[in-house]
């Protein structure tokens, strides 16, 4: 897979846009959306929007090319348009008519950005269960939501929120509610000062939501069901693909450094241990981006509850573990050459420090720990023990099926035996 | 309704974390709303397998399989040797 963005993206103009911007995005926290605004300028809200509803109905290819771009820029805002892309698909597939053409319009007309409310206080960020519980009377759905950490939350025009469908109800029938912002009262508490990831302008606010019944998204196999084959694999997949283009910026200023002739400014001088580093750098990215890969083409091959099967739900955890362990661990190794001047330090031009602080969350994000205990588990019903099932070289059914139907057809073809 | 499926129902409430008895179960219930969520589901086919000494297929693991105590029982009752219905 290619990293270099397409589908009509002005890939030079955003990512010299990003570039005047990151650094202040990073100090500041972004409280104004810049980042987001430059998003809205390239049209990239709708750029996943299906034709039909007037966006630029990009694929999932060319969604995680993006993100790879983004994230060599800026990868707070990367991971930013990921969930919002994520939101997008959930509305697309899943909201029934007239919702869907009606909450996909302003993210077409206005470069809405549809926020998601996930996370509530005491169970983190769990996404498949929810505490507070909503009201619905005479077709009208009351709530009120505490969100500690909403991505985007000042500037979306609409949130996704999962709420409990009833006070009675166990915490894990959870339904989803899409929040117009006129009719969520929100209201933002504080931003939250993180280490990194600033371009995400996360903040904790609460909202009072009151929407028609409507604004339930209920699909058959409930919230469940929308996670499982829609919002976790294009999450962890973009997110996957930003950390990679942000290890790869990284690279690339380590390699540029280290091409540099001595006298031309500072530079990494190419000794034995830097061009181990840098082996191994390229070598984490290239896992990365390989899992990246590989986890688009069993994305695309599999469908509805082939989605639901262990094996899917193990390799796409995997994506996410493997890009986060290895963006990162590329990053803490070309820091170490490019030390306390190059690296270890801000400045202009100097962008390893904050892609360091940056890639630093990714295995915190949706928790490395929880997705590989949930790994060991679902690992037990895959007898098989085989991740690329539908796509795969090395034990995948369909290709087996192939490769005897290819057998059959040479031993027919004429002239043999 | 027979021993075996008795027997399947008591094994599924020992993971639905909202009910406390079997007659709460109704064969066509949505166990979601129950408290059967995917990581319980994984326990609950351990604890079958188990209990009537099959190996749940990996095909059959699928969300549509698990929304009802019907779905999961037409699965288990397949693989008994004297073939129960329900």
């Amino acid at each position: 897979m290619s990293v270099r963005a397409g589908g009509g993206v002005d890939t030079a103009a955003l990512t010299a846009r990003l570039a005047e911007i990151a650094e202040v995005v990073d100090t500041t926290g972004d409280p104004e959306g810049l980042g987001i605004g430059v998003l809205r300028e390239h049209g990239l809200m709708s750029y996943t929007v299906p034709a039909d509803c007037g966006g630029a109905g990009a694929g999932p290819a060319a969604f995680l090319n993006v993100a790879a771009e983004l994230g060599g820029q800026c990868l707070g805002l990367a991971v930013l348009w990921v969930m919002h892309c994520q939101q997008v698909a959930v509305l697309s597939e899943y909201a029934p008519e007239p919702l869907r053409t009606a909450a996909l319009r302003p993210v077409v007309d206005e470069q809405a950005l549809i926020g998601s409310i996930t996370t509530e206080a005491g169970k983190g960020g769990h996404m498949l269960t929810a505490a507070a519980a909503l009201d619905e009377r005479d077709g009208v759905v009351r709530f009120h939501r505490d969100a500690p950490v909403v991505s985007g939350g000042g500037q979306a025009g609409a949130f996704l929120v999962t709420m409990r469908r009833s006070e009675d109800g166990a915490a894990d029938d959870v339904v989803l509610v899409h929040c117009p912002r006129e009719l969520s009262d929100p209201k933002v508490v504080a931003p939250l000062r993180m280490l990194g990831m600033r371009g995400t302008c996360n903040v904790s606010m609460t909202v009072d939501v009151e929407v028609p019944r409507d604004h339930l998204i209920e699909p058959p196999g409930g919230f469940a069901r929308v996670a499982m084959r829609t919002m976790a694999p294009l999450g962890h997949l973009g997110w996957a693909a930003a950390w990679t283009g942000a290890a790869r910026a990284a690279l690339r200023y380590v390699v540029a450094h280290a091409r540099r002739p001595a006298g031309g400014g500072p530079s990494i001088r190419r000794d034995d241990d830097v061009l181990d580093r840098i082996a191994r750098a390229r070598q984490d990215l290239d896992v990365a981006e390989a899992m990246v890969a590989a986890g688009l083409r069993e994305y695309e091959l599999r469908d509805g509850a082939e989605r639901d099967r262990p094996a899917f739900q193990i390799m796409i955890n995997n994506v996410k573990v493997t890009a986060s362990e290895r963006s990162f661990a590329a990053v803490d190794g070309l820091l170490e050459i490019a030390g306390l001047g190059l690296g270890y330090q801000q400045g202009d031009g100097l962008v390893l420090e904050r892609i360091f602080r940056d890639l630093r969350s990714a295995s915190l994000m949706y928790g490395n720990r929880r997705l590989l205990r949930a790994n060991g588990k679902l690992g037990l019903l895959d007898t098989a023990a085989c991740s690329f099932a539908a796509s795969g070289p090395l034990g995948g059914e369909p290709d087996r099926e192939r490769d005897r139907e290819r057998d059959r057809d040479a031993d027919q073809a004429p002239g043999r035996g | 309704m027979t021993d075996r499926r008795e027997e399947f129902l008591r094994v599924l409430l020992g993971h639905l974390g909202a009910v406390e008895d079997v007659a709460q179960i109704a064969p066509d219930a949505n166990l979601r709303t129950l408290g059967l969520n995917s990581m319980r589901a994984v326990d609950l086919v351990m604890d079958l397998e188990d209990a009537f000494d099959f190996t749940f297929p990996d095909s059959a693991f699928t969300d549509e399989v698990f929304a009802t105590a019907d779905g999961i029982w037409a699965v288990v009752a397949a693989h008994l040797p004297d073939r129960v219905e329900s």
